[in-house]
């Protein structure tokens, strides 16, 4: 049995194997999906308790506010007319840069050196390999990572912090391209390399960095993190970054799966 | 025997789901312990068969399913840490702290050292343990307190896992 897994092994690292792996992902993630919704049943059902004391107490602010709501609807029609007529004489596009397709997180990795979770959308969603993966935090849409295995109704995330991660990145105000690597574990940061020393004087703590696009997987413009820290080795031809992530991984449900770029947005 | 065998591994796979769904509300910094490990233990050190290490690579196998490691990782660190427990097998008395807990702690680091072990042949594709990190020693920590607890839950079915002992 050791020589069976050896060789599995030895086959499944030059990237022959994969059915295997994709049949098992669909098979144990129908008991992953169950579970996860027990797990969640449990939870919220603990939650409820005190949340219904806090729901009591809003419920007497939101009376209040109703009131106030309703005056507000009247001049709320008005401005919607005005800012639809706006939009058309702007030629504004309604429609977002990428479509994308919902999903909930049901599963992490079970093995704590890797940091992949599963999602519950897979190929009968539409969901490929390598498509991009993005989440809405505090109104805010940053880059989780990409699906690196899809089942038929269940894929693998494989998240920017992961050690096998890379993305092109972009500092938003400076502009200045680099090359973001995660450190595989949620509480270390990600690593920026290749940014040119030029750039030192005009990184600022706190720069926001973007997706540059350049690699084709990942959509550009999508906000990554911040950047903490900045270090200038003299053994380095290049600064190096470290950055935040701009998605709080550890409170993270639903994501969004890339599916592809709308017309307006590959224009 | 067929049916001991497929009870372990069902058990076995029912702890990987757990693991990876459930332990995630009691994650200590994003590790969690791994309880199917601690099953296998379990299980190859109370069958003197190859009991324990035929449900360690199938379940290796499944894990590797739902994991980013590749392929065969997961059924060649069981199935080594399960040879190992069955070498031990019918040689200590486990009591119902102090054993399982010893046993936790070993097996992680029996896993950590395959792992140490076989990134070196597989390099980039197979990750490793770092010694001085805290994940190793957080779930060598966690995996030694839920021992004796999972020893304890599954020493119940002990009659349905392990041939019953003639005399």
């Amino acid at each position: 049995m050791m020589a069976i897994s050896l060789i599995t092994l030895i086959v499944s690292t030059r990237s022959l194997a994969g059915l295997p792996e994709r049949f098992g992902l669909s098979v144990l993630s129908f008991f992953q999906r169950g579970f996860d919704g027990v797990g969640q049943f449990v939870a919220e059902t603990i939650d409820s308790i005190a949340e219904l004391r806090r729901l009591e107490a809003e419920h007497k602010e939101l009376l209040a506010r109703v009131e106030s709501l309703g005056n507000l609807e009247r001049s709320y029609t008005d401005l919607k007319r005005e800012n639809d007529r706006l939009k058309e004489q702007l030629g504004f596009q309604l429609s977002a840069a990428y479509s994308s397709v919902s999903a909930k997180i049901i599963a992490r990795d079970p093995e704590n050196l890797y940091a992949t979770f599963i999602l519950n959308k897979g190929a009968s969603h539409g969901v490929v390999k390598n498509q991009a993966v993005i989440a809405y935090q505090d109104g805010v849409e940053g880059l989780v990572g990409r699906v690196v295995e899809v089942g038929r109704s269940t894929c693998v995330v494989s998240p920017i912090y992961d050690s096998s991660a890379f993305v092109a990145v972009k500092l938003e105000r400076s502009r200045y391209d680099g090359l973001a690597v995660g450190l595989g574990s949620l509480e270390t940061p990600l690593i920026i390399r290749y940014i040119k020393k030029r750039a030192k004087d005009e990184i600022q703590y706190g720069d926001v960095v973007v997706t540059s696009g350049m690699q084709s997987l990942y959509p550009p413009g999508i906000r990554i993190g911040r950047v903490t820290k900045l270090r200038d080795l003299d053994y380095l031809t290049s600064l190096e970054l470290e950055m935040e992530p701009i998605i709080d991984f550890g409170r993270i449900e639903y994501v969004f799966i890339v599916r592809a770029e709308t017309a307006s947005g590959s224009e | 025997m067929l049916r001991r065998w497929l009870l372990s591994f069902g058990i076995v796979a029912l702890l990987l789901v757990m693991q990876s769904t459930w332990l995630d509300y009691v994650a200590i910094y994003s590790v969690v312990p791994d309880l199917s490990l601690l099953a296998v233990v379990y299980i190859s050190f109370k069958s003197p068969g190859l009991q324990g290490q035929g449900v360690g690579f199938a379940a290796g196998l499944l894990q590797d399913g739902i994991s980013a490691a590749p392929l065969g990782l997961n059924a060649l660190i069981k199935t080594t840490v399960s040879w190992l427990a069955n070498l031990l097998s019918g040689k200590f008395y486990i009591d119902k702290l102090l054993m399982p807990a010893l046993f936790g702690l070993v097996a992680t680091l029996a896993k950590a050292a395959g792992l140490a072990l076989l990134a070196v042949f597989f390099s980039g594709k197979v990750l490793s343990y770092d010694l001085v990190g805290r994940a190793l020693w957080i779930e060598a920590a966690y995996n030694a307190a839920v021992a004796p607890i999972l020893f304890l839950v599954l020493s119940p079915l002990d009659r349905f896992l392990f041939p019953t002992e003639k005399h």
